[in-house]
């Protein structure tokens, strides 16, 4: 498929998803599973790669969609893609259960470079975005550690505390390390 | 209490942590409750979670069992269908002006129920303060109900709060509410689930807390509080006394 074409096709998929959830905020139940259908793979996924837990995942993913269902009458479609604040959702939910569950996993010390060194495989429709494009363009542009950290805490939803412990340095360091890695982040992706 | 001006840096690093959810503790309160008092720093954060948002692109997708689906339409239905008073009660809190109706009746069961239930201390009045304090109980009907102690010190403004037994489903966070005379709920915002805490009360909310006004507490979406309506019944209650 051209590129174009694929554009084209990603805007559709994007117009379809945000026509969805207009119909989720007019508590429409038809609408919700079409956004299900829609994204509950990827929203899956996204809570599978944080909980590590499939079971748990499920759990999470349910409680994910109840809470689209309450909130869809907040997304605004000038502001955000839709599939941002799906995923943030997702995220933000999983790391919750994460935390709340006090699950502090013992994943062998090299987990954190192994992440680091993870590369992009998924291309679905939905996400191919301009920032996208720019987001991963930036992060090559990042020191491998600045890189590795801000993946692992983005991908698995690590706090500084076990960022440091997994990587073996101290807090600040950690520390150090996103901190300058996100200005740099910042300062390339609105440059 | 007022809190201290961040640097610039800081400010931004704090949005940036907060959206790549890598804080903990009074860091993450502190960034918590900027998101509540200032629109920039939740505007930064919402900017950050866009620049994120390209990420997830790298997330393979992987199928669900049918099952969520199943179990996902029963818990919509179950909330929208459902002839639990409850949900009725949640939508007369909402509608603001019957609001006293519930909370009266809510208070009323709150007292019938409460038994022998564990008392949090009241924070200990500070002998320096000016003015007349004001003291409330916060409990609910069940034993396992949030409990809390408020004490508010009007020559702060400061509504000093010791919580028990809160328990907020994931994603959501414990909203105190004030609701006068009137009986419409004023958030007075998040606060956390766990010890004591310490609440700025809203110029405009201040007068609010005198004798007879009701603190309210509800679980409400952490991310978007203070809100203007509670989404749900109270899960504790308590009226304000003057000492």
């Amino acid at each position: 498929m051209d590129r174009a074409g694929t554009r084209a096709e990603a805007d559709a998929a994007r117009e379809r998803l945000v026509l969805a959830l207009a119909g989720v905020a007019r508590r429409d139940h038809a609408a919700l599973r079409q956004v299900y259908d829609l994204t509950s793979a990827k929203l899956f996924g996204i809570c599978l790669r944080i909980s590590r837990d499939r079971e748990a995942a499920e759990d999470i993913l349910q409680t994910v969609y109840i809470k689209i269902w309450d909130r869809a009458g907040r997304f605004d479609a000038s502001r955000a893609s839709p599939i941002t604040w799906l995923g943030t959702i997702a995220r933000n939910t999983a790391i919750d259960w994460k935390r709340a569950s006090g699950r502090i996993e013992s994943a062998p010390e090299e987990a954190a470079l192994e992440i680091a060194d993870d590369r992009p495989s998924a291309d679905a429709l939905l996400e191919q975005e301009e920032q996208g494009e720019r987001i991963s363009e930036c992060m090559d542009d990042l020191e491998q550690r600045q890189r590795g950290a801000i993946r692992s805490a983005f991908f698995d939803g690590f706090t500084y505390a076990e960022l440091a412990e997994r990587a073996k340095v101290p807090l600040g360091t950690m520390k150090s390390w996103i901190r300058r890695g996100l200005q740099k982040l910042k300062a390339c992706l609105d440059g | 209490m007022a809190e201290g001006a961040l640097p610039r840096d800081e400010w931004e690093a704090l949005a940036a942590e907060r959206a790549l959810g890598v804080i903990a503790g009074e860091d993450l309160a502190r960034a918590m409750r900027l998101e509540l008092s200032d629109p920039d720093f939740a505007a930064e954060v919402e900017a950050w979670h866009r620049r994120f948002g390209a990420l997830f692109a790298e997330v393979e997708p992987v199928s669900p069992p049918e099952g969520v689906w199943q179990a996902i339409a029963t818990r919509i239905q179950a909330a929208s269908g459902g002839s639990v008073s409850a949900l009725r009660a949640v939508r007369r809190w909402r509608a603001g002006a019957v609001a006293a109706t519930v909370v009266a009746a809510c208070l009323a069961l709150v007292l019938l129920f409460r038994g022998p239930t564990e008392q949090v201390p009241v924070p200990v009045p500070s002998p320096t303060s000016a003015g007349p304090m004001a003291v409330a109980q916060l409990s609910g009907p069940e034993a396992d109900s949030p409990s809390l102690a408020a004490r508010y010190d009007p020559a702060d403004a400061t509504l000093h709060v010791s919580a028990s037994k809160v328990s907020p489903a994931s994603g959501m966070a414990p909203e105190l509410w004030v609701i006068p005379d009137d009986g419409v709920p004023r958030s007075l915002g998040l606060i956390p689930a766990k010890g004591t805490s310490q609440v700025t009360v809203p110029q405009g909310d201040r007068s609010f807390l005198t004798d007879g006004s009701v603190l309210a507490l509800t679980y409400e979406d952490a991310q978007t509080a203070p809100h203007e309506k509670p989404g749900m019944a109270p899960v504790a209650l308590g009226t304000i006394s003057v000492l």
